[in-house]
Order: structure tokens, then sequence, then C-alpha cells
């Protein structure tokens, strides 16, 4: 494994795997990272697949045919479940940015509370959110079919 | 100065596509939820659905706004990542380049779908 040498922790892309002294909230850091990665990816292809409308109804339709099979729905759920965090977590994120959901500034005694902990509130109401869109995108791919 | 600017904007891009894409997303991927409480539900994917949205004004403008903002979060935050790894000015100024470009020339096929289906159709 690639270290590096002034501080002997993995360097480059391989410090992602790791969460550091951030705990959960540095996994969700590098799984924001990811999910964005994975949504700018599928938007580069969707804008290139949607151009096929413009050949008309029988070429739309002759996509929509090739398209319906469960590998490429199941995709796209991963898209939609990747949305559902980088939506969620990019909210919970700004609203840390604008100094809500942090509390108010306190004296520091020992032991200290620090801002990762004050935060947790909001990031576990942020996850229960994601859970439930990714449960509900879920129940419509296998319950109902779509 | 600039950068916080840009940062800025990323942010704002980041809750307005939070806003579109979630409308967005709902019709496509929770439409077994929508079919149930929608009397007039048209199957989003189907090519009467397509019609329908692809020749709403408003759909229409939303759907460019989103790109637009959707390309620019999306190749502002490749950037970002990208200019961890990268050493150097010169390699950063053309990754920054190469980034802009291709949010560009995306907005504008993307855009010319959209519009030319909307004036074709509609």
């Amino acid at each position: 494994m690639a270290v590096s040498e002034k501080t002997m922790r993995p360097s480059g892309i391989l410090r992602w795997l790791g969460g550091g002294r951030r705990g959960l909230e540095g996994y969700l850091y590098v799984i924001h990272r990811i999910s964005g990665l994975a949504l700018l990816m599928f938007l580069m292809m969707h804008v290139f697949f949607t151009g096929v409308r413009l050949l008309g109804e029988e070429a739309w339709s002759g996509l929509m045919e090739m398209a319906n099979n469960p590998v490429l729905h199941f995709l796209e759920y991963l898209v939609y479940v990747a949305f559902a965090f980088h939506a969620v977590n990019g909210l919970r994120l700004i609203i840390i940015e604008l100094a809500f959901g942090i509390g108010p500034p306190d004296e520091p005694v020992y032991p200290y509370k620090g801002s990762i902990h004050k935060q947790r509130p909001l990031m576990l109401i942020a996850m229960v959110i994601v859970g439930i869109l990714i449960f509900a995108g879920g129940f419509d791919l296998v319950a109902m079919g779509h | 100065m600039r950068e916080t600017k840009y940062w800025a904007l990323n942010l704002l891009a980041g809750l307005l596509i939070l806003v579109l894409l979630a409308q967005h997303m709902a019709v496509m991927q929770l439409d077994g939820w929508l079919e149930k409480w929608l009397a007039d539900w048209i199957p989003p994917l189907s090519w009467p659905g397509l019609v329908e949205r692809g020749t709403n004004l408003i759909q229409m403008v939303s759907y460019v706004l989103l790109l637009g903002l959707g390309l620019f979060h999306g190749f502002y935050g490749l950037n970002k990542i990208l200019a961890e790894f990268i050493q150097g000015d010169q390699k950063r100024r053309i990754i920054r380049l190469g980034c802009t470009v291709m949010g560009i020339l995306l907005f504008v096929v993307g855009t010319t779908v959209t519009v030319g289906f909307y004036l074709v159709n509609g």
C-alpha cells in the first residue's frame, strides 16, 4: 500500500478507504464523493441516450425495449440510491456549512465535546431519511415492478 | 475571492438541483407509487409520457436549468477531486479547462435535444 513518508498514512485515493479521525462522518464524506462521481457519469450517458427521442417514436420505443431488462432496472435503482444519499447528505453538509445544527460555541471544558459529536444527531436524522427513500425506491422496484 | 464565489455558486446549485432533481426522480423512480395516487397517470418512459413532459414549456425550461446546474455542480466537484491528486498549477489549469469544455459541450448537446424536442413536437 502506498503511504505518505511524512505521516505513514495511506496517500492519494487510498486515503478514501478509511474514515480517519472523523469516524462515521469520514466514511460519509467518501461515499458522498463516490456517489457524486457516479451521478456525473450517469448524467453524461443520460444526455446522449435521451437524445434518441429526437429520432422519433420508433427509435425511442426500440431503445426502451432494449433497456427493459432486470439488470438495467437494478442499475437505474442504484442511480436513485446514489441520488437519495448525495442529496440528503449534501443538504446536511450545507446546513453545517452555514453553521446550523452544530449548536452555539461553548467553553472548552474537559472532556471536550468535538464538533463531530455535536453534528451527530443531524447526521442520524439524515441517514434515517436516506434509508426511508432507498426503501421506498426498492419497494417500487421489487413489489410494484417498476 | 473568485474561488469563494464558485464555492457559493456550487452550494446554491446543489440546493436548486435538490428541488428539480427530486421532482424528476420521483416521476422516474417512484412511478409505481404515483400510479396508485394519480388518476390520469401516464408511464414516464412511454412516448406519450415523453411528449407530455417534453412539450410543456415549464418542464422544458426546468430540464435545461437542471442540466446546466447539474453539469456545473458535477464538473466543479470532479475538478476539485482531481486537483487533490495532481501536482502543479499548469496541470491543474489543464484539468480545469478540460472540465469546463466537457461541461459546455454536454450542455450544448443536452439543450439542443431538449429544445429541439419541444419545438418539433410542441
